[in-house]
């Protein structure tokens, strides 16, 4: 195995715990950015879908 | 001068987390999957234009078939210039395509609407939504169809969430404007919301064109074995060039295999509301199905679309492509039947055969790419993605014209019944046949095609981690 497929290996494959930390703190971040509006328009999709059953 | 747009530029360093490329990915795919939310301002559109509604919907033709040709087109491209340009060039054509429609419709010039919208907009979409494939892949070789299904979950989710985000701001922009049945938004509100969406789309866009990376030559998962994958007979360690790609069958069976499971699944988006309420008459001829109800039933086919781009393509890994592609054709064929058959029996079976074809028709779209990384290899992948979504912007004209064609023959609209359906059904159903036929025949690609110089480029930099 390379020493470039250890290094940047795998989920938080940081180096110590600063660099795993700060690449935790990035990815929680990015999901929010995406995860958020994402939750917003599946929550307004699901609302939609019900009034399949109730409208 | 190297920008920072440039692939070298983008190599991530030691200790990059594998898991910031799919919000990166999803980034860009969310916003250029608003293309599926634009029936929420239509109506408004044709009022403020004065003009048919088949004149409005060409703005939606036109961008589609401009994002199967510009990723045809821009797929080397593309994989030669790196995902980070390939992310910032989508924004920027994304985002001008907004702000020129707006200007458009401000200025009551349709053609500024077809011109940006269409044109410059559906250049955005081709580009940004191969531009992340191949760099998935390249991150996830042990989990390819989950990566890439990931991303293209993005695009169905774009719509889930411009809809109800674009209906909120217009009724901001235009208070008359409700949302509710009977009441139409301004032209002026709809330009507003188009240069609300450029801004917004233009910072999402941007973050995932400054966080995404190519992973480092050599670079391999912890844990993972390459061998795993490259034992299963249907996946190549070879590279086939793009160019050698399309002078294969495997390319065209492939395209076929889209083709065919694509317009499928628009034969029943493309009617879904009135469909439902056709299926659903009483002896007097009134829908038992509301109208309420009938866009409950296109939210739920949304969310179909949307799971079945996650869940199978992440399935595809555990049971294979082509195995995968037998169950999206071959089961989506019996459902389809059942749904012509027996779907006016009830509304929940009805209900059920649709949303079943629905996750097919995403899980299609979202497979796709994994299934040309185990046949191609990783390398030019995304350029050969590029050239095979061609498929989708025939199937986008094809699928219509099937649906629209038999339903124009059958009666009137607003009086047609499940009988009505059939032909159409029972067509896309045959199409269903062909794809299945075209899937089983895949075979891997012969040797003459791959590329004896590539042989010690990307694969063999993948391979070079396990020795």
């Amino acid at each position: 195995m390379s020493t470039a497929s250890r290094s940047t290996g795998g989920p938080g494959g940081g180096t110590g715990g600063a660099v795993a930390g700060r690449s935790t703190g990035r990815v929680v971040i990015g999901w929010a950015l995406v995860g958020i509006p994402l939750a917003y328009g599946l929550v307004e999709t699901l609302v939609r879908a019900s009034r399949l059953f109730t409208g | 001068m190297a920008s920072v747009l440039d692939r070298e530029r983008t190599v991530a360093p030691p200790g990059f987390n594998r898991w910031l490329i799919p919000p990166a990915a999803l980034a860009v795919h969310l916003s250029i999957g608003q293309a599926y939310a634009t029936s929420v301002y239509k109506t408004a559109l044709v009022e403020h234009f004065q003009v048919s509604q088949t004149q409005i919907g060409i703005v939606f033709s036109i961008a589609i078939v401009m994002l199967g040709l510009s990723a045809a087109v821009m797929g080397t491209w593309v994989d030669k210039n790196g995902p980070r340009k390939a992310m910032a060039t989508s924004a920027l054509f994304w985002v001008t395509g907004f702000l020129v429609g707006a200007l458009g419709i401000a200025t009551s010039q349709l053609w500024l609407l077809y011109l940006g919208y269409g044109v410059i907009g559906g250049i955005g979409l081709g580009i940004g939504y191969i531009s992340p494939v191949s760099t998935l892949i390249k991150w996830f070789p042990d989990r390819p169809g989950l990566a890439t299904g990931m991303a293209i979950m993005g695009f169905g989710g774009g719509a889930l969430v411009a809809s109800p985000l674009s209906t909120r701001l217009m009724s901001l922009y235009d208070p008359e404007y409700t949302g509710a049945a009977g009441t139409v938004p301004s032209g002026q509100s709809v330009a507003l919301l188009f240069v609300t969406l450029a801004a917004l789309y233009a910072v999402l866009m941007t973050y995932g064109a400054a966080t995404i990376r190519v992973p480092a030559d050599g670079w391999k998962p912890d844990g993972f074995d390459p061998a795993s994958v490259q034992r299963k007979s249907m996946v190549t360690t070879a590279s086939v060039s793009a160019n050698n790609a399309v002078r294969t069958p495997q390319f065209y069976l492939l395209w076929i295999v889209l083709f065919c499971n694509v317009t499928a699944g628009i034969g029943i988006l493309e009617q879904a509301s009135p469909m439902i309420q056709d299926f659903f008459r009483a002896d007097d001829g009134v829908s038992t199905v509301a109208v309420a109800a009938a866009g409950g039933f296109v939210g739920l086919l949304s969310l179909a679309n949307m799971a079945g781009r996650f869940v199978w393509s992440s399935t595809s890994d555990v049971i294979g492509r082509k195995p995968m592609y037998m169950v999206y054709l071959g089961v989506g064929l019996v459902t389809y039947f059942l749904l012509a058959t027996f779907g006016q029996v009830s509304t929940v079976l009805f209900v059920l055969f649709a949303a079943i074809i629905l996750s097919f028709y995403g899980g299609g779209f979202a497979t796709i790419p994994a299934y040309l990384r185990d046949l191609f290899g990783t390398f030019q992948v995304g350029a050969i993605h590029g050239r095979l979504l061609t498929a989708w912007s025939a199937a986008g004209i094809a699928g219509p014209l099937i649906v629209n064609g038999f339903l124009d023959a059958q009666g009137t609209p607003g009086e047609l019944t499940d009988a009505a359906y059939r032909p159409a059904l029972y067509t896309m159903v045959a199409l269903l046949a062909v794809g299945f036929v075209a899937n089983l025949l895949v075979r891997p690609v012969s040797e003459k095609f791959h590329e004896p110089s590539r042989d010690s480029g990307a694969p063999a930099r993948e391979g070079s981690g396990q020795q």
